[in-house]
């Protein structure tokens, strides 16, 4: 009983000193790391204070002569996350005089990989363009994180010569090294246009479509002439995204290149194309448009209907039309198109107002014809207006469809149920809104 | 040595090798953290919400999986930050919230042309946004087959299924697309760390025992397992509230299989994932990014918790059974030679072998066939050092994930009590209710 005793106290006295020890070593770590805030607090002020008058070496051989070597460089680092033009400069030249760049890249050599990777990330943020060469060095590195870490690096110094290192990396087909350097162009502004040129008429095609795609993005007119030539590239991927570029630029001119790249052998190409001058919004495009309606590909269907819809009336007229098209795919596809942009809706409002569109009301019909009554059978459900309801129930006299039935049957017990009811057809436009009156896409808000 | 203690020995060697492997994939779960911490993935993601060069995502989900007000969740989805993605939904025919959703959001009813990739049942009815970003399907079938309907009718290349009505956190939806931006091996899954819809306060414990053991043991399950398979050729299976993939994998994998619900389904999805990408002799990789990405309901009492664990079970059953021939098989590297083998014996049948050890153990004991040395041992391998596992989870999840911070000593108690008796008394539980 005693030795039990024994253990159990001795247990409990060897828990409370394991407990002491633990709440010593919190209090001592928290106390190191106010002090060590404190410290970087006064480099700080000291060095926006007397840099910009001083200059980087009196500011430290007369305010720093012996700082505390990481907190320094932990400052630095953050104004070199901020600085921008001279300031940035002066940033970086203390950070050379204290041997803190050399110090990095001698790190950028080690076999340590967390070194490597450590080093790496500091000369980026401080932004450094002496540390572009070792760094471009790095992207060859056999491990993912230090990879990571120079484009990262790379991409902070953004300059010309570190842009062009990082294009190096483009050959890999690497999206999220794409983005990178996607993200470091946008950045530099005009002067990427240079390297931009360079990729477009690269022997890589990998980096001709990195190159094609961003200029959708950064490109100007002059990229636009480039991407024009892009559309008749030897690769697929360069064309495609080449299209997709004029068309995301707005670049009006380039309309003839595209339809043209309507006619590509390539479906990627065709269906960019389409989008591309749905985009650039010209009416005059609606025929060539018409006919991609006809495609063999399902995508270059879809959004040669949906630029279609973005040409506004001539684009809708051009849908109508292809209801009575020849091939199933392009009726279904126009059908569709319509639906979607509101037929429905919009010939209601005309009836609303007294107006008579006869391409519309032919435009519904053949809708029902083709047995795409569910949007009908929906709208009709939902509307009260009896006017409207009449009207659409008169045009589509004759079809046949189980829904339209119901909603014939609908519409008559409405009839039954309010017999002083309004036979003007006023009726409650309000209660009738449907998804074309009022858009308010609570997804896109 | 007589055969009750060679019995006792079994169990305990059980035990011991079962849990050892479990701290390896803790460990290299603590590695991988470790690296995707390095690679600033959360400093970089907000980013990408500007990027053309991000893919578009479709999230998939079903109303009957949201709990509470289905228009704010949508809503919510919908905001996320994040350059395309559209959402399609499914409800049951006669669900009230259909009508109401459609009505919030000006749905149209379309008669949709979509291509159909694969065999999937006609939806009664779809409804669309003016910008296409949210669809709506009206179903009279199963689950199962309504992921396949929305391959189909999906527009994006990568496709998120959603299940138990999920929060996601800020930019969640960014960081689990990056790694499949990334070059290297491609990514065939990911998902990320799942937290409890409680946690809202500084991420202390959510309120509720059985939610709080059950978070515990889903911390093991994701840090100390999910985080580290994938560098053993693992995991054998993967599920979660949501997970992208790449829908070109998923079509050429022949789709979802119909029938099971959506855990199921997506457990069964890895294992034919494996399958395909390593008959295509592809380098790939899944991944779970150590990084809390979303928040979810966590069972409230024993019924729901044992629901959930039931259906689990039946899911790595089902995947288990349909992955039975790669077993052993070379071709399959470390997954067939060691993953699918170990998961069979440690986790498929675990319920059963676990009951048995301690039916046998204790029964040598009060029988006095073995001494109390090697039934004292018996228990500490099969209790502590499971303890073990799960405060590592914890400690994991505290420095990694930075969440849990404050609570200390309750903390390790909670993960250690875990793996005590909560773990212990849901596998006997699921057995005798369920006999699984």
């Amino acid at each position: 009983m005693g030795t039990i005793l024994f253990y159990l106290l001795l247990f409990i006295v060897v828990a409370l000193a394991a407990s002491a020890f633990y709440l010593l070593v919190r209090i001592i770590g928290i106390y190191l790391r106010a002090r060590r805030l404190e410290t970087m607090r006064n480099y700080e002020t000291i060095l926006y204070a007397a840099l910009p008058k001083l200059g980087p070496e009196d500011t430290l051989r007369a305010l720093l002569p012996q700082p505390d070597s990481a907190a320094l460089e932990e400052v630095l680092l953050r104004m070199g996350d901020e600085a921008e033009g001279e300031w940035k400069e002066q940033v970086i030249q203390v950070y050379r005089i204290r041997g803190y760049a050399d110090k990095r890249l001698r790190q950028l050599r080690s076999h340590s990989k967390p070194r490597r990777s450590d080093a790496a990330r500091r000369l980026g943020r401080i932004g450094d363009p002496e540390a572009v060469g070792p760094l471009k060095d790095l992207l060859s590195d056999r491990r993912e994180e230090v990879r990571e870490a120079a484009l990262f690096a790379l991409g902070r110094i953004g300059t010309l010569p570190a842009l062009r290192a990082m294009c190096e990396m483009l050959g890999a087909g690497d999206r999220w090294a794409q983005e990178k350097i996607a993200e470091a162009m946008e950045e530099m502004g005009d002067e990427c246009h240079l390297v931009l040129c360079e990729l477009l008429q690269e022997g890589n095609a990998a980096c001709r479509a990195f190159a094609a795609e961003v200029a959708g993005t950064v490109g100007g007119n002059e990229e636009a002439l480039l991407l024009e030539g892009a559309l008749r590239d030897p690769e697929i991927d360069v064309r495609a995204r080449a299209a997709s570029s004029l068309g995301r630029l707005r670049h009006r001119a380039s309309r003839p290149a595209l339809r043209q790249a309507l006619k590509d052998p390539a479906w990627e190409v065709r269906c960019q194309a389409a989008k591309a001058l749905g985009l650039l919004g010209d009416g005059d495009d609606a025929l060539a448009l018409a006919d991609a309606l006809r495609d063999t590909s399902w995508w270059v269907r879809q959004n040669a209907a949906s630029a279609l819809q973005e040409l506004g009336e001539r684009g809708e007229r051009a849908l109508e039309a292809a209801l009575w098209d020849g091939d199933r795919f392009a009726r279904e596809t126009a059908a569709q198109a319509l639906e979607e942009a509101g037929l429905l809706e919009k010939l209601a409002m005309e009836m609303r107002e007294g107006r008579v569109d006869r391409g519309k009301e032919k435009a519904v019909r053949r809708l029902a014809e083709m047995g795409r009554v569910g949007c009908i059978a929906d709208f009709l459900g939902r509307s009260r207006e009896r006017a409207v309801v009449e009207g659409f129930l008169s045009l589509l006299a004759g079809v046949e469809h189980p829904e339209l039935e119901e909603a014939r049957k609908r519409a008559a017990e409405r009839e039954a149920a309010a017999p002083g009811g309004d036979k003007d057809g006023g009726g409650n436009a309000e209660a009738s809104a449907g998804p074309g009156d009022e858009r308010r896409e609570r997804g896109s808000e | 040595m007589s055969v009750y203690h060679l019995l006792v020995y079994i169990a305990i060697s059980y035990y011991f090798f079962i849990y050892s492997i479990h701290l390896l994939h803790l460990a290299l779960g603590h590695g991988a953290a470790l690296k995707w911490k390095n690679m600033g993935y959360l400093e970089e993601a907000h980013r990408l919400t500007r990027s053309t060069l991000v893919p578009p995502v479709t999230l998939v989900a079903h109303l009957d999986a949201v709990d509470g007000d289905a228009v704010q969740w949508i809503d919510h989805l919908l905001g996320q930050r994040f350059p395309h993605l559209e959402l399609i939904l499914f409800a049951r025919r006669g669900d009230e919230r259909l009508r109401g959703v459609a009505e919030a959001y000006y749905l149209r009813r379309m008669d949709r042309v979509y291509r159909r990739f694969l065999p999937s049942p006609e939806p009664a009815a779809l409804y669309q946004s003016g910008d296409r970003r949210l669809v709506l399907a009206e179903m009279e079938g199963e689950k199962g087959h309504a992921l396949n309907l929305a391959l189909n009718l999906s527009r994006y290349p990568l496709f998120a299924v959603l299940d138990r009505g999920p929060r996601l956190e800020e930019d969640a939806l960014l960081c689990l697309i990056r790694p499949f931006m990334e070059g290297g091996s491609e990514t065939a899954a990911v998902m990320g760390v799942e937290i409890p819809s409680e946690m809202e306060e500084n991420y202390l414990l959510p309120g509720g025992r059985i939610a709080r053991f059950s978070f515990m043991e889903s911390l093991r399950l994701q840090l100390g397992y999910l985080a580290g398979a994938p560098y053993l050729g693992g995991p054998s299976v993967m599920s979660g509230s949501l997970i992208v993939y790449r829908k070109d994998d998923l079509l050429r994998a022949g789709g979802f299989r119909a029938g099971l619900s959506v855990t199921e389904a997506e457990m069964d999805m890895t294992i034919r994932l494996h399958r395909l990408l390593r008959a295509e002799r592809r380098r790939y990789r899944f991944v779970l990014l150590p990084q809390v990405t979303l928040r979810r309901g966590f069972p409230r009492s024993w019924r729901e918790h044992f629901r959930g664990y039931s259906r689990m079970r039946k899911g790595v059953a089902e995947a288990m059974w349909s992955g039975r021939d790669m077993l052993f098989r070379p071709r399959y590297g470390y997954l067939g030679m060691v993953q699918l083998p170990t998961f069979w014996l440690f986790v498929n049948l675990a319920p059963a072998i676990g009951l048995l050890s301690y039916a046998v153990a204790a029964a040598l004991f009060a029988l006095g066939k073995v001494g109390w040395l090697p039934f004292a041992a018996f228990l500490c391998v099969s209790s502590l050092y499971p303890g073990l596992v799960g405060a590592g989870a914890v400690f994991a999840a505290r420095r990694e994930l930075g969440i849990l911070k404050g609570q200390g000593i309750l903390l390790y108690a909670y993960a250690f009590l875990t793996q005590l008796w909560f773990r212990q008394l849901t596998a006997v539980a699921a057995f005798v209710r369920y006999g699984l």
